[in-house]
């Protein structure tokens, strides 16, 4: 898998005005920069996410700053209340000002 | 005349010099010295920040008694982290309340802190009346044996502060 890709699960199909829950793994060393490589015993500089942003149908509706200790593949899992059948898109920012999206249609009956 | 050794005189020698040979080669007492240096070294590990989160961007932070009243009618977040962890570097981390999730009166943020990691503060997390429930899960690192606190903000801009003890085994930060 590359760095920075995201995987999102959803449910398959959910009813109107329900509230389902959101799970998202990334792929990211997330590294805090006071490691030393024990090979070389030079420090490995400091790689990370510093923030998501997910929207739902546009909107911003949940956010998260990430400081250094946030682990390794930083996991994250929240609700969410179905309104109509939209993209639920994440995006997220590293300080490499490298930028990883994903998009997920969320299917509402 | 050599051999006219008497009982007790025996007794004495060879008691002498059973306790010379445990005693001597010494072996013992060294790895008596390793404990010690063993102890010492545990005891090196920074004392548990026992104080709170104070303010946030100017803003106070109240805390509860967790047995009051008033903690369980705020609705404040249960927090669950495991009671030892294993491994620091992957920490499963879940704060989840019953707060309901309506505009003009829902929970907007969770600030996490610790105050043993190099950097104390861990994330936030943002939310909306979207949400329609407030919980978070996701995995934090933490250093040494510590206390996590979770700062629980509401939309009218009250924050409200919770803390969870955590051992480690091996820290990750």
């Amino acid at each position: 898998m590359k760095i920075g890709s995201i995987m999102v699960r959803v449910p398959r199909k959910v009813k109107k005005g329900e509230i389902f829950k959101v799970m998202s793994i990334t792929k990211h060393p997330m590294d805090t920069g006071l490691v030393k490589n024990p090979k070389t015993g030079k420090i490995i500089p400091m790689w990370i996410i510093n923030k998501v942003d997910i929207y739902y149908d546009k909107k911003l509706v949940t956010s998260c700053d990430y400081g250094i200790a946030v682990s390794a593949n930083p996991f994250l899992a929240f609700y969410l209340k179905a309104d109509k059948k939209a993209p639920l898109e994440f995006v997220m920012y590293d300080t490499r000002h490298n930028i990883y999206k994903k998009k997920v249609m969320i299917n509402v009956e | 005349m050599g051999n006219n050794v008497s009982r007790r005189d025996f007794m004495k020698k060879t008691a002498a010099a059973a306790a010379l040979i445990l005693a001597g080669p010494a072996a013992g007492v060294l790895d008596a010295q390793n404990v010690f240096a063993a102890a010492k070294k545990k005891a090196s590990v920074a004392p548990i920040v026992k104080s709170d989160v104070k303010e946030i961007e100017g803003k106070k932070v109240i805390w509860l008694a967790e047995n009051s009243p008033e903690y369980k009618k705020m609705m404040l977040p249960k927090i669950n982290l495991p009671l030892i962890a294993q491994n620091g570097g992957l920490v499963p981390l879940t704060i989840d309340s019953k707060h309901p999730m309506k505009k003009g009166n829902y929970i907007k943020a969770f600030h996490v802190y610790d105050f043993n990691n190099p950097v104390s503060k861990v994330a936030t997390f943002n939310l909306t009346p979207e949400n329609g429930k407030a919980y978070i899960s996701s995995r934090i690192k933490i250093q040494q044996d510590s206390y996590v606190q979770v700062v629980t903000e509401f939309s009218d801009g009250k924050m409200f502060g919770g803390k969870k003890y955590i051992k480690v085994t091996v820290g990750g930060c």
